[in-house]
C-alpha cells in the first residue's frame, strides 16, 4: 500500500512506485522534525526511566517491612488506562487549573505560569514526563527480578575484598544484570518508539505539528487526511529506522 | 556512630526514599480522584486544593444520568469479556500445540509470534481497517474483538507454551493410557497446574481490552459503539472541558483496572519476569 496513492475515498488507487517515499523524505516539511521528536522521546524517557527505576528497584530489593505493598503501589501508574493518565496529566498541566504550575511556582522553580502543552519548548518534555511516569513499572519489576537473581556470595566476597557500596554496584550488580537490561531495554525501545495514545490524547501532535511522533503523524495522514498510501509509507519508514537502530544497539551491547 | 544507630538511620532513609517515590508516583492519581469529588465551582476557582472543601458526588450523578456513558461502559465490558474468554481458550490450545506437537513451519511460526510484538500498532491499523471494511466488521463488536485477539494471542500463546513446557509429558501419557482423550488431558491436568499462567493470560487480555485506545478509536466509528476509553475524551467540549465529570468517569473506568491489578499483581510480576529472566 505504501507504493500506491491510496486516498480512502478516492476512486483510483494507482501504483506510484516510490513517489510516496520520495515525497516524504524530501518534500514533507514536518517529517524530519517528527523523526527527531520520536528519537528524543524514546531515548530521553527511557534514559531517565532507567535511572529512576534502577534506584527504585534497588530500594525495593532491601529487606523492608511492607515491601510487597510498596512494590504494588509503585507500579500502580501502569494499571491506569493510558487515556485516563493522559487526561489527568492534561489537567495537571493546564495553565489555569493545573497543579503543576502551582507547585513549581511555590517551589520557586518557575517565575510565571506556563502553558506546558502549548508552548514549543515545553511540549515534548512535558509529554516525556508523562510517559516516563506511566511506564516505569515495567523496568522496576524487571530490574527487581534481576536483582533478586544475583547470588549473595558475590557481594559477600566483594565486601571481604574491601569493595565499597559504589564499587559493588558497578562491578557486580550492573554486569550481572546486563542480559536482563538488554532484553528490557529492547522491548521498551520498541514500544516507546511506536507509542501513540498519550501524545494523541494530550496534544494531537500539536501545537502546529511540533509534538508529533512517527506513530501519531502516520495516524493523522491515515485517518484524518485519509491518505492511506502516504501514511503507510510513514509507518514503514518508521519501522525501518527502528529496525536499524535496534540492530545497532544489540550489536553494541553484546 | 554505633552500628545500631547506623542501621536505624539507614532504615529511616530507605523508608523516606520509598515514601517520596510513592508520593511522586501516586499523586496524579490521587488528584484525579479528588477532582472528581469537587463541585464544579470549586474546580474552577480553587483548583489547587488537594482536599476538596465540599466533597460531593454530584459529578458522578451527572455522569450516571447521561446514558451515552453507560453505553460506553457497556461496550467496553462486552468487548473485554469477549476478548478475555476467547483469548484464554484459544491460547491454551495454541500453547499446547506449540508445546507438545511438532509440525511443519513450527519454528517460523514461533518466531513470527514474537516478532509480531514489535510491529507498530498504527501501521497495522491501516490494513486492518481495510480488511475489516471488506468483511463489514467495522464498527462491530466482532471486529474490535478480533483485532484485540490479534494483539493478545501471540503473547498469551507464548506464555502458556512456556508454562506447558514445564509440565512433564509423562503426566499426560499416563492419563492417556488410562483412557483420557487429548482434550481431556488439557482440561484435567494442564489446566489446574498452569493456573497462574492462565490467570496471567486472562489479566493481560482484560487490561489490554479495557484500556486500549488506538484500535478502539479507529474501528468504532459511531458514538453508540464507542468503548469507554474513547468515550472519555468526549468530555472535551468545544468550549470547555468538563473536568469534574471526566474525573468521575475516569475514576469509574480506572476502578476495575486497579482492583483487578491489586488482586493479581503477583501473577503479573511472575508472568513478566518469566520472559525477562532467562532461567
Amino acid at each position: 500500500m505504501s507504493f500506491h496513492r491510496y486516498p480512502l475515498l478516492g476512486v483510483d488507487k494507482p501504483f506510484i512506485g516510490l513517489k510516496n517515499y520520495i515525497a516524504l523524505l524530501s518534500e514533507d516539511p514536518y517529517f524530519w522534525g517528527v523523526v527527531k521528536n520520536t528519537f528524543l522521546w524514546t531515548f530521553v524517557s527511557i534514559g531517565i526511566s532507567f535511572i529512576f527505576s534502577m534506584g527504585v528497584a534497588l530500594l525495593l530489593n532491601q529487606e523492608l517491612k511492607g515491601r510487597n505493598v510498596f512494590r504494588a503501589l509503585s507500579i500502580l501508574p501502569w494499571a491506569i488506562p493510558p487515556v485516563v493518565a493522559s487526561l489527568t496529566w492534561t489537567m495537571f498541566y493546564d495553565p489555569f487549573l493545573g497543579l503543576f504550575n502551582h507547585i513549581l511556582y511555590k517551589l520557586g522553580i518557575i517565575r510565571s505560569y506556563h502553558a506546558w502543552l502549548s508552548e514549543e519548548a515545553t511540549v515534548l518534555p512535558s509529554l516525556v514526563l508523562v510517559v516516563f511516569w506511566k511506564y516505569n513499572a515495567f523496568l522496576i519489576i524487571g530490574l527487581l527480578a534481576g536483582l533478586q537473581g544475583i547470588p549473595m556470595q558475590l557481594y559477600e566476597s566483594a565486601k571481604i575484598d574491601g569493595a565499597n557500596t559504589v564499587q559493588r554496584f558497578f562491578y557486580i550488580t550492573l554486569p550481572q544484570l546486563k542480559p536482563i537490561i538488554l532484553v528490557l531495554l529492547t522491548l521498551q525501545i520498541i514500544w516507546r518508539f511506536n507509542h501513540f495514545d498519550i501524545v494523541w490524547v494530550m496534544t494531537r501532535g500539536g501545537p502546529a505539528h511540533l509534538s508529533h511522533l512517527i506513530a501519531t503523524y502516520a495516524y493523522q495522514h491515515a485517518f484524518i487526511s485519509l491518505e492511506f498510501g502516504y501514511a503507510s509509507a510513514i509507518g514503514v519508514i518508521g519501522m525501518v529506522f527502528l529496525g536499524i537502530f535496534i540492530v545497532i544497539l544489540v550489536g553494541r551491547m553484546k | 556512630m554505633t552500628r545500631r544507630v547506623k542501621a536505624i538511620l539507614k532504615k529511616t532513609a530507605l523508608h523516606l526514599s520509598i515514601g517520596l517515590v510513592l508520593l511522586i508516583v501516586l499523586f496524579p492519581i490521587y488528584w484525579m480522584f479528588m477532582n472528581s469529588l469537587k463541585p464544579i465551582k470549586e474546580i474552577r476557582t480553587q483548583s489547587t486544593r488537594i482536599i476538596p472543601a465540599n466533597p460531593t458526588l454530584d459529578n458522578y450523578r451527572r455522569v450516571a444520568k447521561r446514558t451515552e456513558f453507560k453505553r460506553y461502559l457497556l461496550n467496553s465490558l462486552i468487548v473485554t469479556s469477549a476478548v478475555v474468554s476467547l483469548s484464554v481458550v484459544i491460547s491454551i490450545f495454541t500453547g499446547y500445540a506449540l508445546s507438545r506437537f511438532t509440525f511443519l513451519g513450527k519454528q517460523t511460526f514461533s518466531i513470527g509470534l514474537l516478532a509480531s510484538q514489535t510491529l507498530s500498532p498504527v501501521l497495522l491499523a491501516i490494513p486492518l481497517f481495510l480488511i475489516l471494511r471488506k468483511l463489514r466488521l467495522v464498527n462491530t463488536y466482532q471486529g474490535l474483538t478480533l483485532t484485540y485477539l490479534t494483539v493478545v494471542l501471540p503473547f498469551s500463546s507464548w506464555m502458556l507454551r512456556g508454562y506447558f513446557d514445564t509440565i512433564p509429558i509423562e503426566l499426560e501419557q499416563a492419563a492417556m493410557i488410562d483412557g483420557c482423550s487429548r482434550v481431556g488431558v488439557v482440561f484435567r491436568i494442564l489446566f489446574p497446574l498452569s493456573a497462574p499462567g492462565i490467570a496471567t493470560v486472562a489479566i493481560f487480555g482484560f487490561i489490554l481490552a479495557w484500556q486500549e485506545y488506538l484500535y478502539a478509536l479507529t474501528i468504532m466509528t459511531s458514538q453508540k459503539m464507542m468503548t469507554a476509553t474513547v468515550g472519555i475524551t468526549s468530555f472535551i467540549g468545544v468550549e470547555e472541558i468538563k473536568w469534574g465529570q471526566m474525573g468521575a468517569f475516569a475514576s469509574i473506568l480506572t476502578f476495575p483496572a486497579i482492583i483487578f491489578f491489586v488482586l493479581v499483581q503477583k501473577y503479573v510480576v511472575q508472568g513478566l519476569t518469566r520472559g525477562a529472566v532467562k532461567e
